[in-house]
C-alpha cells in the first residue's frame, strides 16, 4: 500500500475526531473517571477543576486543527486564515499551561503538564511565525510576472 | 512602490490588445492585468525579454522610475 499525501491528511482528520470524543468523554464522565484513577481523594477537585478548565482551550486546538486540516486538503496552505489558526492554538496551549502551572501549587505532578503544555505552545508560536513569513513570500511569489 | 509599469502607452504606442499582448509572451491575461496596474511585486527578466520582443521597445520604454 503506498502512503500518500491524501491519506496521511485522512489519518490527521481521524485523529482529530478520536481526540475530540476522547474530550467530550473526559468532560461527561469527568467526576467518576478522577475518582477511579486517583489514589488521592483529596485531589480530585483539583484535577476535576483542571480538567474542565483546560476542556475549553483543548477543544478550541481540536476545532482550529480541523479548521486547519479542512485547508489543506483544499491546498489553501499559506493563507491568513490558517496563521490566525495557529496564533490561537498556541495561545490555547499557553493558557493550558497556566491553568496547570496554578494548580502545581496544589498538585506538582502538574508542573509537568504545564511545562509540557508550555513548550507545545511555543512549537506552535515558531510555527505561526514561519507560516506568516511564508505566506509574504508567497504574496512576492505571485506577484512575481 | 516607485518603479512604474508604462505598459498601457506602450502598448497604445503598438495598436496591442491586452488578449494579443499576454498569448504573444506566454502569460495569462489576468497576470498582464497585474503587471499593467502595477500591482506585481517583480518582473522576471525572460518576461520583460519577451515585452520588449513582442513591442520592439527597450525596458526602459516600458518601466519608469518616480520618487515617492
Amino acid at each position: 500500500m503506498e502512503w500518500t499525501m491524501d491519506k496521511s491528511l485522512k489519518l490527521s482528520r481521524i485523529c482529530v475526531t478520536v481526540f475530540s470524543v476522547m474530550l467530550a468523554a473526559l468532560c461527561v464522565t469527568g467526576p467518576w473517571f478522577w475518582k477511579m484513577v486517583l489514589y488521592r481523594e483529596s485531589v480530585v477537585w483539583l484535577y476535576m477543576i483542571v480538567t474542565y478548565c483546560s476542556a475549553i482551550p483543548a477543544a478550541l486546538v481540536l476545532f482550529c486543527l480541523h479548521r486547519l486540516l479542512k485547508n489543506i486538503a483544499q491546498e489553501d496552505v499559506f493563507c491568513e486564515e490558517n496563521v490566525q489558526y495557529l496564533r490561537v492554538m498556541s495561545w490555547c496551549c499557553i493558557t493550558a499551561g497556566a491553568v496547570y502551572f496554578l494548580a502545581g501549587f496544589f498538585d506538582w505532578y502538574l508542573f509537568v503538564f504545564c511545562v509540557a503544555a508550555a513548550f507545545v505552545g511555543l512549537m506552535l508560536r515558531v510555527v505561526k511565525n514561519v507560516f506568516a513569513q511564508a505566506l509574504v513570500i508567497k504574496a512576492e511569489n505571485d506577484y512575481t510576472i | 512602490m516607485p518603479i512604474v509599469v508604462n505598459l498601457d502607452v506602450m502598448m497604445a504606442k503598438r495598436k496591442i490588445s491586452s488578449t494579443e499582448l499576454a498569448a504573444a509572451i506566454g502569460i495569462t491575461p489576468a497576470n498582464l492585468s497585474i503587471l499593467k496596474t502595477n500591482k506585481a511585486k517583480a518582473i522576471r527578466f525572460s518576461t520583460l525579454e519577451a515585452l520588449c520582443k513582442t513591442l520592439d521597445c527597450k525596458p526602459a520604454d516600458i518601466l519608469d522610475y518616480t520618487e515617492e
